[in-house]
Formats: structure tokens, C-alpha cells, sequence
């Protein structure tokens, strides 16, 4: 593997620090594009979990008289973020609440605050990529984790993703400069980094630690070990995670049912899993990048292969440890798209290499350019497309008036979007989720029987209406379908919502 | 342009042994997968396309063919008069001609198809080595071989494969000719592509390129024009082709129409004509691909193979301009871009594997990694293409037809809203239909400036006893339509996937 080079293909520092800018602001630019329409676009349940957490949040932390809406929806706004159930802590949406209360409430802010989450993961990701390859590399590598559409749709997500990925990054950096310095000062830094991100959301670990294995070994396991910084390291990445799970299993006990039908090391010996897995990254970055990718990670050189093929290995373990969400959750392969841009710098650094080998130069750089610039103005474009193809401003409204006519506090059960967040968040109205097929998919994977006209009838206890508006997930299931046609009377119905009166039975 | 490089060995076929090897597993899973789930029916990838060469076969079959009661040889060759006349029948024959033997089995063109892909491949390995290194050919010929578009679009039922075979022998021989001469490949090349463009009229783009290349490579025009072999290579590419054309137009007047409706120039300051038809080449290659291919020619070994693939890849571009409709709508009109895809990839390829071979040398288990990864990817992309042809299967798609048609009885006077523009009514239901315009067609219309829902309707109808709907989302995008039939004429029958409108009497007479 070559030296890095300090230059970059197109030349001086000007046109390098000119291109930057105009790809962070491109990159802030599409993410805010259509900022106010509804978190429907990408996994939606997930983000209005989030924003149901804020909006609890913020309405908690507002007096009642400060309150703009009446009282029994302060109320129940603080009761719905109370009844979430505790996955990792609210970081970005106590950050987001704490914006409401300057801004109002506003839902679209946690949009800006993941958008510059994910944006200023790509500083630190093109200081990581220049380390590890060349200036060209990294350039390279920035363009695809801030214009990838995939990317550029899950980062504006309210989710803690996109800030976890911000600072796994961080963290591979610092960690990546320790190796190099083998200083105080950067285990410092990339221990706290490294702990952040974990914090944020623990399933950063697997490449944090991945990577921090491979340098480890690159360097020797015995002299690793006998390093005090690498203790300190490992201390300080896994000390806020410890200290939170320990709170929240042993003292609060909110955590106690997360590690609940995670784990399905069944699944590793069915084929199907791997097709679906490839799947989710075929829609994520491709399976070309990908390939590309674990040909850099190959030819980077000793250290760098070795961190690179760490952070694989990382997230492969992290695939195989939550095997189900892994293939059928697009966003748990988030961290990827980093990893695949950092991985393929190397090669593309080979090719830069290969290229100002290429005359006339000055052809070569105006058609790099030129292509390059094709490429993101055709990802960007696909993205605002995408953007804008949707526009879920009307909904809202309907989800209002499905509240209203269920009366906001009638206890419910249902058949609705997203487990019945839309209806809790924009009708004001909670209500039980009845099982999806996939639902059930995941239990009979677990072992766990389920005996759907008990369980039905064990559900509608204390219930005054079913509330569909899923058809074809009711269509899906036609022994609660015939139940519910068959022994209970219709309330209401209109476009797009069907509501069945438990309470008076046929 | 010129890369300075070093004579090296192959990083994954270091001797001829291996080199067997790696070519006869590429082949071998090429050839696999293409027949695999051979017995479904050809609906996986344009069915009209495919059902318009299964009918002609069935048609030339049944003309001959003992056994069959006269009402189906009937429709089958009715429907076989009516049919356009695009491009002379060659596969349809060579699989009529097989049913003689085997009786009539429509898998029997997807077998033809897939070996005129693969031997497409030998060609393509041939050209690519004698424009890239050995790993470079290898790796053009796995693109060319697994690309997962490349392996649906090549076992289907149209000649476009057969055609492609031809245009990669015709740019294999003139390749071969530009560095040796002779007549031996001149006549080969000459051949090859006369052969490519009567098989398929599209072909003429990338033959003439191919051949201005050859020639004005080795010649200057002045010279090109008084060398025997270079005007031996044109007669041959020409003469076939243009005997057809002359037949068809002037004798037979099969071909008259084929020409009307496919150029439209004023889509050329259309911006979105070119997002759409960037759209249609990212099916093939991928939007990254395309980018890369592009890229990849930078790194071709000579300015010699530089200006070949930069003549193909004008002469694609020139073919797009000139059928711009069709480029912008039809994905396969782009399958000559694979091989040209394929090379351009191969460029950056073999620089990549030369830059892995270095940087594995010193290291057993890199570089066994890197060969697996290698297979990996192979091995994944043709199990992906495996599940993709498995989730879907067609076959009850038979019965179906066959219910119409018999619900029908098979004579009636009949117009449909259906899929396909009819095939698969006509196929295997034996119902023979007017087909009612679908979405598509109607904005093509309006494009062509004929419009009118009231005339279209009188036109269309007139003389039809029933109007069958078996296309209920194109029946949604057309509400006029839903809104008139259901308004104005009584059901005659309806089942599961489909309705008949009874047109003889009218509700409101």
C-alpha cells in the first residue's frame, strides 16, 4: 500500500477545502429539504416513539398553565411517554423536548438535530478515511455517507441512530489516532467517544469493539493488555452503558424486558436469513459497494486491514447476535454505511494512485469531476424525488378525527398503523395493538405458542372498541376477522377506518 | 490516454489449469442458473415481448404440426397474420422447428436464449483479452455472465441475446482483424454483423461502430477506401439486413409500418427523457455502476482499447438519441450496454485485483480471503437471482388464461383492458382480442397528438359484442372508461380476476 499523500487528486488546498464546503452544505441542504412533513417516511413506528417520548417530555416539564393544550392532553401526553417502554436513554429526544420549549412544539426539529448529527459524523469520518487511505479516499468516502439515499433518509430520522453513528465514528477516529500516537491524551479521547456512543445506544459496541480487537491484536494481545491506556479505554467506553443498564435492570427496572425475543440463534442455520439480511444492505448501500468495500478492507495494509476487517467483524457479530431485527429492520445496518465508506478508501486511494499515472491529466481530473458530480447530483436527485413524492401533511387530520370519534379516552384495541402511534400521537387516542403477522413470526420463532381466540378475548377484556384501519393486516389474519364480523357490530366506519363495538356483543 | 503498468500474473487464474477452471465454473453457474425453474412460464421479464415470439413460434409450429383441432390452428395463425412484422423470425423458427421434435414446450426458447448468452460470454472473454489483462477479461466476463439483469433479460424469448452473441462475434473478429488482418476475419466480422443486424435492426449501431472503429484504426479513409477486405467486411455487415428491408418493404410490405412512431426528437431538450433513461441503464448496471463503467475506461491498458470502447459506447449513445421513446421506457433496448458495461468495468477491475494480488502477496491467509471473497461474490449474486426466480412462480397463470378463453368460448368478438396487450389471453386462453389502449399507450398517443375518449371508444368497440377487463390497476387509471362501461352496459360475466362487459346491449339504448 502506498504513503498517504497530502495532496489531493484536483490539486491545491483551496479547491479541497471549496469542494468540502460545498458538500457539507449540499449534504445539510437535502436533509432539511420538505423539513416539515410528517416522520412517515422512513420506519415510522420508531420515530413517533421517539417523538411521543418528547412530546411527553416537554409537556412534563412545562407548568399547566404553561400548557398550549388543554389539560387532559398534557396529560396524556406525559402518560404515553411514561408508559414507553425504555430501550436506551432519551438523548435526543430530552435534547429535542428542551428545543420545544424555546421553539414550540414542532416536530420537525429533531430532523435538524439527526440531520447535523449525521453531517458532523462526516467530518470525523473523512479525518478517519485520510488516516486510513489518502486524501482522495476520503473525499470519496464523505460523498458516499452523505449523499447515499438511503442515508440521506434515515439520517433525518428521530431516532438515536444518527447520533449513535456521529459518534461511533468519533470514537473510531480517536481510537484509530491512539494506535497511531499511542498516547494519553487520545485514549482519553476515544475511550469517552467510544462510551458516548455506546450510551447513546448500546449497539455500538459490536464495531467499537470489533475495531478496538483488531487494532489489539494488530499490535500483539500481550502487549495490548500489559498497556495501561487500554484499560482505561475499555473502561471508560463501557462505564456509561454499564452504570445505566445496572440502573435500569437492578433499581428501576426499566429495562428488564429489552433483552426479551432479541436473540434468535435459530435463525443462523436458515438460509433464507442470509438472503434476507443481504437484502436489507442490498437496500441500503448495494451489494457493488459492499464487495468493493471488503476489497479496500483486504488491500489497506496490515493496521488498516486489520481495524477495517475488525469493524466488520463487529457488525457481522452484531447481525448474528440480533438475527432477526438484523434482517428485517433496515435501520439496525445504519452503522454500514460508514463502514462501507470507510472500507472502500483504500481502493479507491489505489485508483487515484493508478490514475495521475493517466494522461493527459488535465482530462482525467475534468472527467473525474464531472462524473463525480453526476453521480451525487443523480443521488440527490433520487433523494429529494423521494422526498417529495410524499407528503403526509394531510394525515394528521385524519388521525385527529379517528381520536374524536373513538372519544380520546375510550379504552381501544386495534388493528392500526405503526402499533397505533399515529392514532396515540396525532388522534390522541391509545389503544392496544392487536398482533401483526410478523408479530406473531417473532413469538413462533421464540417458541412461544400463542392461542390467538384466547389471546383475543383475554385482549378485548375491559375494551370499548376494535379500531382497523390496516385492512389487509386484518385480511391477514381471517380467524379475527370472522370473530369480529361475526360477534361484534359495526360502530363506525368510513374511509380507511372500520370500529367495532366490543360492548355489545351480537 | 495511456497507463504505464507492469507485466504480472493472474491473481485468480495463475495457471492454465486454474484458468480452465475459473472459465469452465463461470460458464457452467452461467448456464445454471439461466435454466434454472426453466419450466415456468416466460412472464418474469416483458412478457409481451416474450409472448409475441411464443406466439409466432406456436403459429409456425401449428402450421405443420399433426393433431391440433383446427379452431385453435385457426386463431393461432390468425393472430400470427395480424402480428407486426419487426425483425425476421430466426429464434421463433429454431423453436418452432424444435417442437417438431419435442412437442411444444415454450421453455424450449429460454434454453436457445441462455446458450446464445453464454456463448455470447466465450466471445466476450476473447475480445477482452486482447484489450485488458487476464483478470481483467475474467472480470468482464463474470459482469457480462451474473449480472442479475443480464441473467433474467438473456433467457428470455425475443432475439435480443442471439443478437448480442452476434454483435460480440462481430467486435471480437474486427478486433481481431484491426490487429492482424486478413481475410479470414474480415469475412468473420463482416459475417458476424451482417448476421447481428438481420437478426435484430438495432444491432446496425454498434456493428458500424465497431467497424468504422476496426478500420479507420488501421487506415486512414483514403486507404480504408481502397482496401478489398474492408469493403468485403461492409457488403457482408449490410447485405442481409438490407435484403430484408428491401423485401419487406417493397415485396411483401410487411415492414411498412416499423418505422413510424419511434423517433421523437423533441424529447431531446426533455431533461427527464434522461433522468428516465439514466433510470432504465441503472436496472442494468446500477446508478454506481454506470458511473464506474465510465470511469473504468481511463484505466484500459491502451488509447487502443480506449477509442474501441469509446466508439461503442458513442454508438450506444447515438442509438438511445435515435429511439428515444423506446430507450427511455424499454430497459431491454439497453442489453448491448452490457458487454460495453462490462469492458468499461473490467478496466478498473483488473487495476483492483492487481492492487490486491500486491497487497496479499505476503500474506497466506489475505490472499485465501481474498479468492473467497471472490467467489462470494459470485456465489451470492447467482443464489439472489436463484430466490428471485423461485418467489415468483407463474404457472397457475395457465389456468387462469384458459378460463377466459373457455368462459368466452374462444370466438367471440371480443375487446379487453388486459395485461400484455392480450398475449397471454391469446396464448394460452386461444382468445383472440382487440386490445383497449392502456395508460401507457394513451399518454404515447397524446405524445403522437391522437386523443379522444368518446371516438376512441366508438372506434374501438365497434362491431365487439363484449368488453372484458382482466387489468384491474389499469382499470383504476382510467376512470372515464370505468365510470362509461359500468354506467352504460349490463355485466355479461364475471370471475375471479376478471369481468365482461355485455356491448350488445346497452343499458340506456
Amino acid at each position: 500500500m502506498m504513503e498517504n499523500k497530502k495532496v489531493w487528486f484536483f490539486g491545491n488546498r483551496i479547491s479541497l477545502l471549496i469542494t468540502l464546503a460545498i458538500v457539507f452544505v449540499a449534504a445539510i441542504g437535502i436533509r432539511l429539504y420538505d423539513l416539515t412533513d410528517m416522520p412517515l417516511d422512513f420506519n415510522a413506528n420508531r420515530q413517533l416513539f421517539s417523538a411521543l417520548k418528547a412530546r411527553g417530555m416537554y409537556y412534563a416539564m412545562l407548568p399547566a398553565s404553561a400548557a398550549d393544550v388543554p389539560q387532559w392532553q398534557r396529560e396524556m401526553a406525559i402518560s404515553q411517554w411514561k408508559s414507553m417502554a425504555t430501550i436506551e436513554p432519551p438523548v435526543t429526544e430530552t435534547l429535542v423536548a428542551l428545543s420545544y420549549r424555546v421553539f414550540g412544539l414542532h416536530l420537525w426539529l429533531s430532523r435538524i438535530y439527526t440531520s447535523f448529527f449525521w453531517v458532523l459524523g462526516g467530518i470525523f469520518l473523512f479525518l478517519l478515511a485520510k488516516e486510513i487511505s489518502s486524501l482522495d479516499g476520503a473525499v470519496v468516502a464523505l460523498l458516499f455517507y452523505l449523499f447515499l439515499p438511503f442515508g440521506i433518509i434515515a439520517s433525518r430520522s428521530f431516532q438515536p441512530d444518527p447520533l449513535m453513528v456521529f459518534l461511533m465514528i468519533a470514537g473510531l477516529w480517536a481510537m484509530y489516532r491512539w494506535r497511531s500516537s499511542g498516547t494519553w491524551k487520545w485514549a482519553l479521547t476515544a475511550g469517552l467517544l467510544n462510551g458516548a456512543a455506546i450510551f447513546v445506544k448500546n449497539v455500538a459496541v459490536f464495531p467499537l469493539l470489533g475495531a478496538a480487537v483488531g487494532l489489539v491484536l494488530e499490535r500483539g494481545l500481550r502487549e495490548s493488555i500489559k498497556d495501561r491506556q487500554t484499560w482505561i479505554l475499555a473502561i471508560l467506553s463501557a462505564l456509561p452503558v454499564g452504570l445505566y443498564t445496572l440502573y435500569g435492570v437492578l433499581i428501576s427496572g426499566s429495562l428488564a424486558s429489552q433483552f426479551n425475543l432479541r436473540f434468535f440463534p435459530d435463525l443462523w442455520k436458515d438460509g433464507g436469513f442470509y438472503i434476507r439480511w443481504k437484502g436489507q444492505l442490498d437496500g441500503i448501500t448495494g451489494f457493488g459497494p459492499i464487495v468493493l468495500a471488503l476489497i479496500g478492507a483486504l488491500l489497506a495494509g496490515k493496521r488498516k486491514s486489520a481495524f477495517l476487517l475488525g469493524l466488520w467483524a463487529g457488525y457481522l457479530v452484531f447481525g448474528m447476535t440480533f438475527a432477526y431485527h438484523i434482517s428485517t429492520h433496515d435501520y439496525y445496518s445504519l452503522p454500514v454505511i460508514p463502514i462501507v465508506a470507510l472500507s472502500f478508501s483504500p481502493l479507491v486511494a489505489l485508483l487515484a494512485d493508478r490514475l495521475e499515472q493517466v494522461q493527459p491529466a488535465w482530462l482525467v481530473r475534468t472527467s473525474l469531476a464531472v462524473f463525480t458530480i453526476l453521480v451525487c447530483g443523480v443521488y440527490l436527485w433520487y433523494a429529494r424525488v423521494d422526498l417529495a413524492r410524499s407528503d403526509y401533511r394531510e394525515d394528521p387530520q385524519f388521525w385527529w378525527k379517528l381520536g374524536e370519534k373513538l372519544g380520546h379516552t375510550n379504552p381501544a384495541i386495534g388493528l392500526t398503523q405503526d402499533y397505533g402511534a399515529r392514532l396515540a400521537y396525532w388522534g390522541w387516542q391509545d389503544i392496544s395493538s392487536w398482533y401483526y403477522s410478523g408479530d406473531l413470526n417473532i413469538r413462533d420463532l421464540a417458541g412461544i405458542n400463542v392461542n390467538l381466540s384466547d389471546r383475543f378475548a383475554d385482549q378485548i377484556k375491559g375494551k370499548k372498541f376494535f379500531v382497523v384501519t390496516q385492512m389487509s393486516k386484518l385480511d391477514s389474519q381471517p380467524e379475527i376477522k370472522a370473530t369480529l364480523y361475526n360477534h361484534y357490530p359495526i360502530y363506525d366506519q368510513g374511509n380507511g377506518y372500520l370500529i367495532f363495538d366490543l360492548t355489545h356483543p351480537k | 490516454m495511456q497507463v504505464t503498468q507492469s507485466p504480472n500474473r493472474s491473481f485468480i487464474a495463475p495457471t492454465r489449469w486454474a484458468l480452465a477452471l475459473v472459465l469452465t465454473l463461470l460458464l457452467g453457474f452461467g448456464l445454471a442458473i439461466r435454466l434454472f425453474d426453466l419450466t415456468d412460464l416466460p412472464l418474469d421479464f416483458h412478457p409481451t415481448r416474450q409472448l409475441f415470439a411464443a406466439l409466432k413460434a406456436r403459429a409456425m409450429y401449428y402450421q405443420t404440426a399433426p393433431g391440433i383441432p383446427d379452431w385453435k390452428r385457426d386463431i393461432t395463425i390468425r393472430q400470427y397474420e395480424t402480428e407486426a412484422t419487426i425483425e425476421p423470425p430466426i429464434l421463433e423458427s429454431l423453436v418452432a422447428a424444435t417442437y417438431r421434435l419435442t412437442g411444444e414446450h415454450l421453455w424450449i426458447a429460454r434454453i436457445y436464449s441462455s446458450i446464445f448468452w453464454i456463448l455470447g460470454g466465450v466471445f466476450l472473454f476473447l475480445l477482452a483479452r486482447d484489450l485488458l489483462s487476464l483478470d481483467g477479461a475474467l472480470v468482464a466476463l463474470a459482469i457480462y455472465l451474473f449480472l442479475p439483469y443480464a441473467v433474467i433479460a438473456s433467457r428470455s424469448f425475443q432475439p435480443d441475446p442471439l443478437m448480442v452473441m452476434l454483435i460480440l462475434l462481430c467486435l471480437w473478429s474486427a478486433v481481431r482483424w484491426n490487429r492482424n488482418g486478413g481475410w479470414g476475419w474480415a469475412v468473420l466480422a463482416g459475417l458476424g454483423g451482417g448476421a447481428a443486424v438481420f437478426v435484430k435492426f438495432t444491432a446496425a449501431f454498434f456493428v458500424a461502430a465497431a467497424l468504422l472503429w476496426a478500420v479507420l484504426d488501421r487506415y486512414s479513409l483514403k486507404q480504408a477506401l481502397t482496401r478489398l477486405q474492408v469493403w468485403g467486411m461492409a457488403l457482408l455487415s449490410i447485405l442481409p439486413a438490407a435484403g430484408y428491408l428491401l423485401y419487406g418493404l417493397y415485396f411483401a410490405d410487411t415492414l411498412g409500418s416499423q418505422f413510424s412512431g419511434r423517433f421523437f426528437p423533441q424529447m431531446w431538450i426533455d431533461p427527464f427523457f434522461y433522468f428516465r433513461w439514466e433510470g432504465k441503464i441503472a436496472l442494468l448496471l446500477g446508478h454506481v455502476g454506470l458511473a464506474l463503467a465510465l470511469l473504468g475506461l481511463m484505466f484500459l491498458r491502451s488509447r487502443r482499447s480506449q477509442n474501441l470502447l469509446l466508439t461503442l459506447w458513442a454508438a450506444y449513445f447515438i442509438f438511445g438519441m435515435v429511439f428515444d421513446f423506446h430507450i427511455s421506457s424499454h430497459d431491454y433496448y439497453s442489453l448491448p450496454l452490457i458487454p460495453i458495461g462490462a469492458l468499461s468495468l473490467a478496466g478498473m477491475g483488473q487495476e483492483m485485483l492487481r492492487g490486491l494480488a500486491e497487497a496479499v502477496s505476503g500474506s497466506g491467509w489475505r490472499r485465501a480471503a481474498a479468492h473467497l471473497l471472490l467467489l462470494f461474490v459470485v456465489v451470492m449474486t447467482v443464489w439472489d437471482v436463484r430466490v428471485q426466480m423461485k418467489s415468483v412462480d407463474y404457472r397457475p397463470q395457465e389456468a387462469y388464461w384458459a378460463s377466459i378463453g373457455q368462459a368466452l368460448d374462444h370466438s367471440a368478438s371480443v375487446i379487453a383492458l388486459t395485461q400484455d396487450y392480450g398475449y397471454p389471453l391469446v396464448y394460452w386462453g386461444f382468445q383472440k382480442a382487440s386490445i383497449w389502449p392502456d395508460y401507457g399507450d394513451l399518454q404515447y398517443r397524446d405524445r403522437a397528438g391522437k386523443s379522444d375518449f368518446a371516438s376512441r371508444f366508438q372506434n374501438l368497440t365497434r362491431k365487439k359484442a363484449y368488453f372484458l377487463v382482466t387489468d384491474f390497476n389499469e382499470f383504476q387509471y382510467q376512470p372515464e372508461l370505468k365510470d362509461y362501461l359500468y354506467g352504460q352496459y349490463p355485466i355479461y360475466l364475471q370471475g375471479e380476476g376478471f369481468v365482461v362487459f355485455d356491448l350488445t346491449h346497452p343499458l340506456t339504448p
